[in-house]
């Protein structure tokens, strides 16, 4: 008879020593009394650290490449948004456009700062990767079903600030400004909660929400971080 | 519990990829100002935390951890500060109290590994996605072949054992090409 299936949950418990002491003193007399069973149990044992500590080479080297991106394309993105900031503010001084023009000028995608696309990845989330993917091709259609779905699986903040990145992308201004409501409801502190502001500022504008918009301008303007300052309050100056 | 909190706690539980990528976004620069002055040189800092976060993830998906005294900041931080102890042979910077015994932090390290084990280790990553797939939902998630079925499109329990035992037969081949 094969009792390995009967004593997975015990051995995988004893290993990470979450047997009470009772249990315990149980497992430790069976050890010493049935020789099958210590040898079973040490044939688990073994097995199941390597893959544990294989595991964590995987995990360790998912978290080198993200960090690597990061320190990468982190001054990029800045150097290129205070670029973008300056020709804005001189723009400004000449120019004054109404919602949907301004909201032509200042709209840029959102650059995916979260999932690394990368080839070949033997990943239990491949679903996500698959939706970074598209969205690193700009294939927002695309990207946007994926992200949904995501989220039908398991509510998360950053997924529901790309799927509405998704939904801007492909012109879907309503459903979007509902979302990123939506998100800074659910999720008052989420990672990207400059980011949240700005873009349902621009879309509150699109859709001729101008007073709204000012608002969520504001708590652009009033974020300690530098994401968009700049340009928040360019807006604000220039919105009647 | 906050609720934003229980939901990252349930997604590291769940082995979700994303919520090791957010909890290593989040807590980075907390973490690195904590240590800074107890870890001098950054690339080690950088590594370290890695380190951290691998082994707060790991202990969530094996012990299915409900942190519930605890958030999981400080468990970062209380891993965090052990592994600085031993790497840099200093003193012990948390105390037990810290953290309650079910929470536990369990670790394994590749220098803790055998040859025997590290051969293992070298044929594992030669198999199959399938095969690997199948072996860690067991020996890694610690999964009964019931929860198993539930969970894959294998036909039944018979084809799960059966399964296993050719992928174990295949690893064990492995290892002596």
């Amino acid at each position: 008879m094969n009792k390995q299936d009967d004593n997975t949950e015990l051995f995988h418990k004893r290993m990470l020593s979450l047997l009470s002491d009772e249990e315990e003193q149980a497992f430790a007399a069976r050890i010493a009394a049935e020789e099958d069973f210590a040898q079973e149990y040490q044939e688990y044992k073994s097995l199941a650290e390597v893959l544990i500590v294989q595991e964590g080479e995987e995990l360790k080297k998912q978290l080198t490449t993200l960090s690597s991106v990061a320190s990468k394309s982190e001054p990029v993105w800045w150097k290129a948004a205070a670029v973008v900031a300056i020709l804005f503010g001189i723009f400004a001084v000449y120019q004054w456009a109404p919602g949907e023009d301004l909201y032509q000028d200042y709209f840029d995608p959102y650059p995916n700062v979260l999932v690394p696309t990368t080839r070949g990845q033997d990943s239990p989330d491949s679903i996500l990767q698959r939706a970074f993917s598209k969205y690193d091709r700009e294939d927002y259609q695309g990207a946007s079903v994926l992200f949904e779905e995501l989220l039908k699986q398991n509510p998360s903040d950053s997924i529901q600030f790309y799927w509405a990145m998704t939904l801007l992308n492909t012109e879907q201004n309503q459903k979007a400004e509902s979302v990123l409501k939506e998100l800074m409801e659910e999720f008052p502190q989420n990672e990207f909660k400059a980011e949240t502001h700005w873009y349902y500022g621009l879309v509150l504008l699109k859709n001729k929400e101008t007073e709204a918009a000012k608002d969520a301008f504001k708590r652009v303007v009033e974020h300690p971080g530098t994401f968009k300052k700049k340009e928040a309050q360019e807006l604000l100056e220039q919105l009647p | 519990m906050e609720k934003k909190e229980a939901q990252l706690q349930k997604r590291l539980r769940d082995g979700d990829r994303k919520a090791l990528e957010q909890v290593y976004i989040q807590y980075k620069d907390a973490f690195v100002a904590y240590l800074s002055d107890r870890v001098i040189v950054r690339d080690q800092l950088e590594d370290l935390y890695q380190d951290t976060v691998v082994s707060l993830f790991q202990n969530f998906v094996l012990k299915q951890l409900e942190l519930e005294s605890s958030s999981i900041k400080t468990y970062l931080f209380a891993i965090g500060k052990n592994k600085a102890a031993a790497h840099f042979r200093g003193p012990q910077l948390v105390s037990r109290e810290e953290i309650e015994p079910k929470e536990a932090i369990y670790q394994i390290e590749k220098e803790n590994l055998s040859e025997e084990q590290l051969a293992l280790k070298k044929a594992f990553e030669r198999l199959s996605d399938s095969c690997r797939q199948l072996l860690r939902l067991h020996y890694y998630r610690g999964l009964t072949d019931k929860e198993i079925k539930k969970m894959t499109d294998y036909k039944d329990i018979n084809t799960i054992k059966s399964s296993r035992s050719r992928c174990l037969k295949k690893l064990k081949s492995l290892i002596h090409e």
